[in-house]
């Protein structure tokens, strides 16, 4: 038999609002805008096509998204996730950072992903005691070099 | 070794000739607006929005009801299961009939099921 092919998405949720994080979003929700989306971008068949293998996992500290979607529809879902602007109750959008075969190399994307990203959160610091956090962990992610 | 290489092009074009059917001869008069509506209906079922932009209409006759649609040839098949799929128009039980799928639009100039030979009887 032959083995069940599969593609990872691995999403931004970007909210029009400009706030960061909604803690009232739900997995489901997601799951669910993304079938609509599907659905109304390629019909009956696209859904049936990518329901197969459609699972999400939601990060949502950092709102961020990993979608597994059968390797046959991906390119399906990307364009329909190119549509959705409202997600849940919320206005918002997804931007799409990789695409990978398994969820190895896109977690390991993933944490190379937030390294890059621990630096930009320095400069939006208010208090010195959130700048000491933020340095602290940016000092215990990257390898020192011992001299 | 010499080796001959023999090319062709694939068209990138499908055209279809197909004929809308109603269950007791129910509607007669079908303008070429809801003619292509109907077809856009039957492939957005299925297809959804995008699938919709890859179909048209070429020419329509009402007498018959008869249409060319012109399509891409990755799009054929999913044109070719839309079209089948749909059944229902206002209510009344209806079916496109698909008659000749061809590459060239020429080619459906001619429909050997459509000729009548003149005999004539003694």
């Amino acid at each position: 038999m032959v083995r069940q092919k599969n593609r990872y998405l691995l999403c931004e949720i970007i909210y029009i609002d400009g706030r960061r994080l909604h803690r009232n979003l739900q997995q489901r929700d997601i799951y669910h805008c993304v079938r609509n989306a599907l659905a109304k971008e390629h019909g009956e068949y696209g859904v049936a096509l990518a329901l197969r293998s459609l699972s999400i996992q939601a990060y949502f500290h950092p709102n961020i998204v990993m979608i597994r979607v059968s390797r046959d529809a991906h390119k399906m879902l990307q364009s329909a996730l190119f549509f959705i602007r409202k997600i849940g109750q919320y206005e918002a959008f997804f931007n799409t950072l990789h695409i990978s075969g398994t969820i190895r190399t896109c977690q390991k994307f993933y944490v190379g992903y937030l390294r890059r990203e621990l630096p930009k959160l320095l400069r939006e610091c208010k208090t010195p005691e959130e700048e000491k956090e933020v340095k602290k962990a940016i000092s215990s992610c990257v390898p020192v070099e011992v001299t | 070794m010499k080796v001959r290489k023999t090319k062709f092009s694939v068209s990138k074009k499908c055209y279809f000739r197909i004929q809308l059917e109603f269950e007791n001869e129910g509607y007669k008069d079908i303008g070429e607006t809801m003619f292509k509506f109907e077809v856009q209906q039957a492939v957005k079922n299925l297809c959804g929005e995008i699938g919709e932009s890859f179909v048209d209409v070429l020419k329509y006759d009402p007498l018959f009801r008869e249409a060319i649609l012109v399509t891409c040839e990755r799009f054929r098949v999913q044109l070719h299961g839309a079209l089948t799929l749909f059944n229902c128009y206002e209510n009344k039980r209806c079916a496109f009939r698909i008659h000749q799928i061809s590459s060239n639009l020429m080619n459906l100039v001619s429909d050997s099921r459509r000729m009548g030979l003149p005999i004539k009887s003694v």
